[in-house]
């Protein structure tokens, strides 16, 4: 195409200069066609260009020079002449085409940096290695219009190829796959070249190590490189051209090693900010777990200590303590010994919840009988105090964990009692809003501290008012872990004329199964007395819903 | 047989625990058997045919179920099981592999008694296969021969599901018994996970019978586990 351009061109050129070589002078001719060389060069490159040079010092001699019609030459100088013009096309030629190459070369240096940028600017806004190797992927993909396949060492460091496209992995070879064990080990690239596969099976010609210099010949196929970091190699890089006429050069190489390895360190960086945070979950845990042997070691010493001492006189002086001596120690031991098991039960609580995704078995539950059973639990510790329970008679059944919200109240009330006087009342009560029912309980006691309504909820958290009592910090930690796990909250704070109020919101997230009775309620007894199995059979219900979660 | 010359067999490995039981069920006039392992407890509950079977759930030889299952195989001794808070799990399915009871550790003396006393009384009447027709607690008093219940003298009416539900907790009286047995019993086979039943209709129950719903002494929930009826208040 270029070729007869120029061709074309120098044609024209020639036309013109015969029609003009009365009137023009020889040099003036001259510029002409230099002018078109310049063009052509600039235009179509080395190839095109050249002919048009010798075609002009041709041309220019048939035409131009006298004798005319003939490439005789005539005198010296004549020979001179062509032979400069001959050189200056050529010089313009080679120059013209260096400047083209030059400008090409930035402009690809242009569209790369580019590209980098693109992709370093998205990977930087990345989380996560697997999110930032599917950037790379992506952008590497659509800017050679390759295959992109990423090898990464599985648990047992054997490497397994990942791609977006699982058709991709499918094709991958054998060959290939040793190709990438061959650059994981040794964290040097591999290029192959293949047949065209024209006969349909593509097989390697060749796959030559990286290691040494780009030989100016190799036309690769495919590209195997490291994914490296500054310590770590995270795995392979594998770039097929798409189009088997388009193969990757030595700069293309260069660049990809560029996008690999701008990958490979956001990975280590990605990896770093794991291991930190890791870390500093450690340290967390750690601090955490002296936190809790210091008051396990305060805290149960303490019981321990009247249990030992009691018990020990119990043995010692047994012939001059009084009966009621001997009956105020055994009460001593077995107060002491139920603080001690609230004090383990809150503790292996905690330590269930915090294992991980604890077991919760959601049943349909009546709010009135959970709190009851925790009641009854607290029974001795309640002695005479005055409880009040005030419940909405529309309360619907509630979707919970029968054990871990029995445990919530059952905390609730301990520290209603251990904190407040013994003649001061506990209220509870419990209301329908839209679709939350609403749980407080209440006491008479010093309330809250402003400020603590939400640390006090914090493990090993002691309020300031309260530091001499004895006891982990535990309870309300755990009411807060069992409340969340059900999606409800929990919250505390001080009560008007003095006391506090802990509530605890209980989402209704689902409907509780239709419990209407067909049953006849006023059927009397007697009557019934054959029609049991019937009355127990219509008592069916309908509309009946799983129950548990 | 509550002459308490009653014969027990304790299964438990932990050595203070079968201390603090040798002389506090001896003191009480109970004539105590033990075992460390469930093998020996199985090979002993052969020979010497205890009245009771105490048995903890820890053994370290021997689930806790596998021996009440074989012990089931020849002979319906009751067992009274022992074991952590924690595990309702496992005491259902110890229940229903055939222990009559449980006790969760800790537990206290008066407690531990009134099961005892409990379990072998239920064992009593079940070889004479006879229940009194007539039954009070509190202010509540029960005929189940002309189907009355009164409480303060004043008649309760409850509906037949109810009446079903209360009558099995009264033959039972003092017993544990787990969601699934009443469901089964009252609803059918097919109904033992529909829980929501029972609470609605326990509720019912305790509305008309308790003096406080809310704070039941007579019907007692045993969270995680099933019911319980506790006809003497203070024993608990």
């Amino acid at each position: 195409m270029g070729f007869a351009i120029g061709f074309l061109i120098i044609s024209v050129a020639t036309l013109l200069s015969i029609f003009t070589r009365q009137y023009l002078d020889h040099s003036n001719t001259i510029m002409i066609y230099l002018l078109c060389i310049v063009y052509i060069a600039s235009r179509f490159g080395k190839g095109p260009s050249i002919l048009a040079s010798i075609l002009s010092v041709l041309a220019f001699d048939f035409f131009c020079i006298p004798p005319h019609y003939t490439l005789q030459i005539a005198g010296t100088q004549s020979i001179l002449t062509f032979l400069i013009m001959l050189f200056i096309a050529l010089l313009i030629t080679t120059l013209t085409s260096q400047v083209q190459d030059q400008a090409q070369m930035a402009r690809m240096r242009e569209q790369r940096s580019e590209a980098l940028h693109a992709l370093s600017q998205e990977l930087s806004l990345t989380r996560g290695k697997t999110n930032l190797l599917h950037v790379a992927i992506k952008h590497i993909r659509n800017l050679f219009d390759a295959k992109v396949i990423v090898y990464l060492p599985d648990i047992s460091g054997t490497l397994v190829a990942c791609s977006e496209n699982s058709a991709e992995i499918q094709n991958a070879e054998k060959s290939t796959h040793a190709n990438a064990s061959q650059v994981f080990d040794t964290k040097r690239a591999i290029a192959t070249v293949v047949s065209t596969p024209e006969s349909g099976k593509m097989t390697v010609l060749e796959s030559l190590s990286l290691d040494t210099a780009w030989k100016p010949s190799l036309k690769a196929d495919s590209l195997f490189l490291p994914l490296q970091g500054n310590k770590e190699t995270f795995g392979v890089l594998q770039v097929t051209m798409n189009n088997p006429a388009r193969t990757l050069t030595h700069s293309d190489f260069e660049f990809i090693q560029t996008l690999a390895n701008q990958t490979a360190l956001c990975m280590e960086l990605a990896s770093l900010t794991e291991q930190n945070q890791e870390a500093q979950l450690k340290i967390e845990g750690e601090q955490l777990r002296n936190a809790l042997l210091s008051s396990v070691s305060h805290d149960l010493r303490t019981p321990l200590a009247t249990i030992t001492g009691a018990s020990s006189s119990l043995l010692e002086n047994k012939n001059t303590l009084k009966d009621t001596d001997k009956e105020e120690l055994a009460q001593v031991i077995l107060e002491e010994s139920e603080h001690m098991s609230q004090l383990v039960r809150n503790l292996l609580e905690m330590t269930k919840l915090e294992s991980g995704p604890t077991n919760i078995k959601k049943t349909w539950q009546n709010v009135e009988e959970i709190i009851g059973s925790a009641l009854a639990r607290v029974e001795r510790q309640l002695g005479d105090r005055r409880v009040q329970i005030s419940l909405d008679d529309d309360l619907p059944l509630l979707a919970m964990d029968e054990v871990l919200m029995q445990n919530v109240f059952l905390n609730l009330l301990e520290n209603c009692i251990k904190y407040t006087p013994a003649n001061t009342p506990i209220e509870i009560d419990a209301k329908r809003h839209d679709s939350q029912v609403v749980i407080r309980v209440m006491d008479r006691g010093k309330g809250i501290r402003k400020g603590e309504e939400d640390s006090i909820f914090t493990k090993f958290y002691r309020s300031q008012s309260n530091a001499k009592q004895q006891g982990f910090g535990l309870g309300l930690a755990i009411c807060k872990a069992i409340v969340a796990l059900h999606g409800g909250k929990i919250s505390a704070r001080s009560r008007d004329g003095g006391g506090s109020i802990f509530s605890i919101e209980f989402p209704i997230d689902r409907n509780p199964p239709l419990t209407e009775m067909t049953e006849d309620k006023n059927a009397p007894l007697k009557q019934a007395d054959s029609a049991l199995p019937e009355a127990a059979r219509s008592a069916r219900i309908e509309n009946r819903q799983e129950t548990g979660s | 047989m509550t002459s308490n010359q009653a014969k027990i067999l304790l299964v438990e490995d932990e050595q203070q625990i079968r201390r603090y039981l040798r002389v506090t069920l001896g003191t009480n006039g109970y004539k105590l058997i033990e075992a460390e392992r469930g093998e020996e407890g199985l090979a002993i509950a052969g020979t010497e045919k205890p009245d009771l079977v105490i048995l903890d759930l820890g053994l370290p030889d021997m689930d806790g179920l596998d021996f009440a299952k074989r012990l089931r195989e020849w002979t319906s001794t009751p067992i009274l099981v022992l074991s952590a808070r924690g595990q309702e799990e496992d005491k259902i399915s110890a229940l229903d592999a055939g222990a009559d009871d449980y006790l969760t550790k800790p537990f206290g003396t008066g407690e531990l008694l009134a099961r005892i006393r409990v379990a072998l009384r239920h064992a009593d009447r079940g070889s004479n296969d006879s229940t009194d027709s007539s039954f009070s607690f509190g202010n509540i008093s029960v005929d189940l021969a002309k189907r009355i219940i009164t409480k303060a003298g004043e008649e309760v009416h409850l509906t037949p599901i109810e009446y079903k539900l209360f009558v099995i907790l009264v033959k039972h009286a003092g017993k544990v018994i787990t969601q699934r047995q009443l469901l089964r019993e009252v609803w059918g086979q097919g109904y033992s996970e529909e829980n929501h039943y029972l609470r609605v209709y326990m509720g019912q129950i305790r509305h008309k019978l308790e003096d406080d719903p809310a704070r039941p002494k007579y019907i007692i929930t045993e969270p995680g586990v099933g019911y319980r009826l506790r006809p003497d208040h203070t024993e608990g």
